[in-house]
């Protein structure tokens, strides 16, 4: 082998078989660049540290203060259990209602956002509008400004998470629609069918499972999303955290928040449940 | 019945898919459509229940010109115009009885269609098609636990629920193998004749065209360069059709099976 190349090559081998191999990575201005690109990264960092007014006494004794938290949270106080149990029924029942209603707006649109199945150009534009608006406004901006409109109370929550839930579940259905095998809807359309029968057909049976996954998905989201929505006195386990919280009934929130974790775990192991059966 | 006089579609710049072709179809029976890949056979399926708009000419329907309808004109051609695909088109999420009455959508309500609410005569046509076709055991079956040939055959009960006047089946076996080939092209021949439709294939395999066609038509380049019976595809006929070229005598255009008679293409 070795014989072959030096034959087959001549004398360019010579130089090859004496030199050792020589290779880097990066060449000198890369690696240059490289390092000027860390160094401007840092800076960022250390600008921002610099910048942002900490008060460091404060951030060095947070391990002692975090001791004395738990001090003051145990131990929990169970006695308020009921009263934190009903109202966590009162926080599921409300991303229950929120992502039910958001289904029922969020579908519409997400048909209309869809290309294959939008009705109208402009139409695609205002779903697509929607989606990003009311997936760009957190859900407590959205609570507060119900808040406003209904007054403090679960109306208020309902609609928060309702309104933050279009962008997501618009956005993941219309996707789906997006990925429909466009055969059927040929076939569909070949037979003679009107535009609401071959969607129906062809476009329905396909998207069901993405449908039934992301409901579920965004229901286990909005568990957790209405968890915080009483911070702003929109309802749910939120409000009696933050009067505990205010109280400083500290072993009180402690049984809130253990509460809270409960539930939302119990939130994700069903919802990873149904979607494994619908998928 | 089907009368196409000069029809032309030009997609862009270029050659023509399909240039001043004509045709007319006034019997039941098969009516292979051969020609190389490209040659404008999909195309020409595609014009006549105008799922490509043709860029000129005429399709006219038992005297009903269909290349300028709109709305629900054209709804109402495209139900009389059964289609049946290459990959078979079947809504695989829906069961075997659903596909197959599918081939009514154009006829009933939105909400008939909605709630699987399907008048009784459609549902005794669509047993009857299903029994015919051998499928009438998998009424309940989801189309995607068929196997290929199976999938085919409920395109075909599909395509025939819709009391077509005129059946286009695009490259029908080309996704079959070729003992289940000659069994769709064995159904689609018996049922064109049990109902009197014509049946307008798209064939790339020139054995099933001369043994299942009444007639062959030869499409080169986007035209027309043979029209007639089996008997008359000689050897220079096929050259004209594919090239000389292009063509293998000994494996191509012959069936792989030993079903098929080999000295077709010899001969």
């Amino acid at each position: 082998m070795k014989t072959d190349m030096l034959a087959n090559t001549g004398t360019m081998t010579k130089t090859h078989t004496l030199a050792t191999y020589h290779w880097e990575r990066y060449t000198f201005a890369q690696r240059i660049g490289r390092f000027l690109a860390f160094l401007a990264a840092a800076l960022v960092v250390s600008w921002a540290l610099v910048r942002v007014d900490i008060y460091w006494p404060w951030a060095w004794d947070a391990p002692a203060q975090i001791l004395d938290q738990f001090q003051r949270m145990y131990p929990p106080d169970w006695s308020v259990l009921p009263r934190v149990l009903e109202s966590l029924l009162e926080t599921v029942n409300i991303a229950i209602i929120a992502t039910a209603l958001s289904v029922v707006m969020a579908v519409p649109v997400a048909f209309v956002s869809a290309r294959n199945t939008t009705p109208h150009p402009v139409l695609w534009w205002l779903g697509r509008l929607i989606l990003v608006a009311t997936r760009s406004v957190n859900t407590i901006v959205w609570a507060l400004l119900f808040v406003a409109i209904f007054g403090p109370g679960v109306v208020a929550g309902i609609c928060a998470i309702a309104f933050r839930s279009i962008g997501f579940l618009g956005k993941l259905i219309a996707e789906g629609i997006e990925e429909c095998d466009p055969r059927p809807v040929e076939a569909m359309t070949a037979t003679g069918a009107s535009r609401a029968k071959v969607i129906l057909y062809a476009i329905v049976p396909q998207i069901l499972p993405t449908f039934y996954a992301v409901t579920v998905l965004r229901w286990d989201i909005n568990i957790r999303e209405s968890t915080v929505l009483g911070l702003v006195g929109a309802g749910g386990i939120g409000m009696i955290l933050s009067s505990a919280v205010d109280f400083l009934a500290w072993q009180q929130a402690a049984v809130i928040l253990i509460s809270i974790l409960g539930v939302v775990v119990l939130g994700e192991l069903l919802s990873a449940w149904l979607r494994r059966r619908v998928l | 019945m089907l009368k196409i006089t000069k029809l032309t579609k030009i997609y862009g710049p270029g050659r023509p898919a399909l240039y001043e072709f004509d045709l007319a179809i006034d019997e039941p029976g098969l009516t292979a459509i051969i020609g190389p890949s490209g040659a404008g056979k999909s195309t020409l399926l595609r014009c006549i229940n105008r799922l490509v708009e043709p860029t000129s000419g005429s399709i006219e329907l038992d005297g009903v010109e269909i290349t300028k309808l709109k709305g629900a004109a054209l709804r109402d051609v495209r139900r009389r115009i059964g289609m049946i695909f290459q990959s078979f088109n079947l809504i695989d999420r829906l069961t075997v009885m659903e596909n197959v009455l599918s081939g009514r959508l154009g006829y009933v309500s939105f909400w008939q269609a909605l709630t699987r609410r399907f008048p009784q005569e459609d549902i005794d046509r669509a047993y009857y098609l299903l029994e015919r076709v051998g499928l009438a055991h998998y009424v309940n079956k989801r189309a995607d636990a068929l196997s290929g040939g199976e999938r085919q055959r409920v395109g075909v009960a599909r395509a025939l629920m819709q009391d077509p006047k005129i059946i286009l089946a695009d490259e029908p076996t080309a996704s079959l193998d070729p003992k289940t080939s000659i069994q769709i092209m064995g159904f689609l021949k018996e049922l064109s004749e049990e109902f009197s439709i014509p049946v307008l294939v798209n064939l790339h395999n020139v054995e099933l065209a001369r043994r299942y066609s009444r007639r062959v038509v030869g499409l080169q380049g986007g035209r027309k360069v043979f029209d007639g019976n089996p008997g008359a595809l000689t050897e220079d006929v096929l050259d004209a059709i594919y090239g000389t070229a292009d063509r293998d005598p000994e494996g191509v255009l012959t069936l792989e099976s030993s079903t098929a008679a080999p000295s077709g293409v010899a001969g």
